[in-house]
């Protein structure tokens, strides 16, 4: 009898250990940097995504595969579709991260269109510790300009959205898209200096510019 | 002869009829005169050997008829399947000409262990690996890979098969209280093998495993065994990651049974150790995944590739209700679901009732793909529906058509590529 006891106390005591043990394996994984961005972190938006050559002139095309040498991750965008891709809440902050600073001025350059709870808001746009604010008015893709002044060196580029992004389908009850969208973006480029110099502006309206 | 004599008789023969007749019950009532009547009929037979029947009946496999019955179902519900597959075949072309045919969709994630073991990292369709397919069912298939020397995708099937005997067999051992007689064995038994989703039990994945495990756990549970439904419960949690909630109604048995107070007071250990045993296979697994890819907790983490993310059970229950087609399909099987375990609440089992709540609203946290087999491979879903209808007898037609139909349905969906049935 006692020697049954010690073994079912013995085995009590060693499961009670093993599942310790195991609880601090699982808060502890030993796994890259990109493993935990994209699967624990759910910071980046590709796993592994093939590099395609790109100057910050030439931006990112949301709608090509993979991402440009000069990101180093995504986060807080949806899937890739054909034109691009839509930000969505449910992702995490909408963040770019480059694999080198950003300093002195700089120009970005949007091309996106907002969702319907986005019209007309205004929508932050952060490079490291300075930040612009831009309205998007219209149904369709147009280009927008934000400059930068004396940017700091900076790595990552966000848009911040007011208050809460409700899902797609609550704004819209004839959408059934239940995601949490912002903007749908095309492309995104950067130019070093004045937006005023940059080639794209000379194409583009003035009207979207928004400096601060 | 007197009454008294007869009476001995009547029940020396009970006693070896499993199950009892009914008669039996009329004659403990006292019903004297009927059962005078059938006494004079009945009696001799039972002790006489030299009929095949009352042989039958005296034997192994007559008091165990829940052993030859499962295996009677299981044949039926492989020529269901099969029958109705090949009616697709001639109908549309369904590729299906031979039995590992049926290995698809999920099948093929479990081929890739069974052949490849886990992945080291993610590799498969860019961002997937097969970590969240738990290691059971694929070892279970493994060995009949290696006894029978056959390819894995017949392997997984012939494994799945294997499963649903056992499935029905235990599922029978569950129910064993409330079934009076033969019709009932397969009636109770039916439910399994006659699913409305039996076609998983045929196509190589894990719910057949899954739900033999789980009822023969909830038998074990329910006779206190308690270190042999700790065993139970270790195999559950390495089959899915539901299994784990078994430890919970472990423990609402324990506590309802036994009480708190008095496992501490006599210092009971055997169910202790039983319930710590519950999540063992699951821990085993994760410790196997920290050694393999250094994340113990990857077949979550690998959930990103299907673009699920943890969330609110009930916001996915109302959007499936609000979505036409499949989706509100869904949704009314998770409410049908719910009730369900309000029913077995309210027959007192909270234990199968926390359960089957807990197996509906851990895979809506991800997403509604899939649910369906979640639900419908569970043992306290079946037991509900078995208490119903057992209960009310007319409503068995309705439910066996639409079981009928959704099953034949299912099975000829299932070759159609349609993502509906992954």
């Amino acid at each position: 009898m006692r020697l049954k006891t010690t073994i079912s106390v013995v085995i009590a005591l060693g499961l009670s250990v093993f599942y310790c043990a195991i609880l601090l394996l699982a808060l502890n994984p030993r796994v890259s940097e990109e493993y935990r961005a994209y699967y624990i972190e759910r910071i980046s938006m590709e796993w592994k995504p093939v590099r395609y050559a790109a100057m910050l002139e030439e931006g990112i095309a949301f709608g090509a595969p993979g991402l440009p040498v000069f990101v180093k991750n995504l986060s807080g965008f949806s899937f890739r579709e054909g034109w691009g891709r839509w930000t969505d809440a449910d992702h995490g902050p909408t963040r770019i991260v480059f694999a080198d600073s950003l300093d002195g001025l700089v120009c970005l350059d949007l091309k996106a269109r907002p969702a319907n709870s986005m019209k007309g808001k205004l929508i932050t746009v952060a490079l490291g510790d300075q930040q612009k604010q831009i309205i998007l008015r219209g149904s369709d893709f147009s280009d927008y300009f934000v400059e930068f002044f004396e940017t700091r060196p900076a790595e990552t580029l966000e848009f911040r959205f007011p208050g809460t992004v409700p899902p797609e389908n609550t704004v819209d009850l004839s959408n059934p898209d239940s995601r949490r969208l912002g903007l749908a973006m095309v492309y995104l480029r950067l130019f070093r200096g004045s937006c005023a110099a940059a080639p794209a502006m000379r194409n583009a309206s003035k009207g979207n510019t928004v400096p601060n | 002869m007197d009454l008294e004599k007869l009476k001995q008789n009547w029940e020396t023969f009970a006693s070896l009829v499993v199950p009892p007749p009914s008669f039996v019950t009329e004659l403990r009532a006292g019903s004297d005169t009927i059962c005078l009547e059938r006494v004079i009929i009945e009696t001799p037979a039972a002790f006489l050997p030299a009929s095949p029947k009352s042989w039958f009946r005296r034997s192994w496999l007559g008091k165990h008829p829940e052993v030859w019955i499962a295996l009677v179902l299981l044949m039926a519900s492989h020529l269901f399947v099969s029958t109705f597959a090949k009616f697709a075949h001639w109908q549309f072309g369904a590729p299906y000409t031979r039995t590992a045919d049926f290995c698809r969709w999920d099948c093929t994630w479990f081929r890739t262990v069974v052949d490849e073991g886990y992945d080291l990292e993610p590799h498969r369709y860019g961002d997937k690996a097969d970590w969240s397919f738990f290691p059971l069912f694929p070892l279970w298939a493994k060995t009949f890979k290696l006894v029978l020397g056959v390819p894995a995708p017949l392997a997984l099937v012939v494994a799945s098969k294997v499963a649903l005997y056992a499935a029905i067999l235990f599922f029978l051992w569950m129910v064993r209280g409330e079934l009076e007689d033969l019709s009932e064995y397969f009636l109770a038994g039916g439910l399994v093998a006659f699913n409305p989703y039996v076609l998983y039990s045929h196509a190589g994945y894990s719910e057949p495993l899954y739900f033999a495990i789980a009822a023969l756990a909830f038998f074990l549970v329910d006779k206190n065994r308690w270190i042999e439904s700790g065993i139970a419960g270790a195999l559950l949690s390495a089959t899915r990651i539901v299994g784990c909630l078994f430890s919970i109604s472990y423990l609402i048995v324990c506590l309802r049974r036994v009480g708190f107070g008095r496992i501490v007071r006599e210092r009971n250990l055997a169910i202790v150790v039983g319930l710590l045993l519950c999540p063992l296979g699951m821990a085993l697994y994760m410790l196997y995944l920290y050694h393999l890819t250094g994340d113990a907790i990857a077949f979550i983490h690998i959930q990103v590739a299907w673009n699920r993310a943890p969330g609110n059970p009930f916001v996915v229950i109302a959007h499936a209700l609000q979505h036409h087609g499949w989706p509100r399909v869904w949704g009314i099987m998770i409410l049908a679901g719910l009730a369900a375990a309000g029913w077995l609440l309210k027959q007192r089992r909270p234990e199968l009732a926390v359960f089957l709540a807990g197996a509906i609203l851990v895979p809506l946290s991800a997403d509604l793909w899939g649910f369906p087999r979640y639900l419908w491979w569970q043992p306290p879903m079946l037991y509900a529906i078995f208490t119903l209808l057992k209960r009310h007898r007319t409503w068995w037609i309705i439910y066996v058509a639409f079981a009928a139909g959704m099953a034949s349905f299912m099975v000829i969906e299932w070759f159609s590529g349609t993502n509906i049935v992954v």
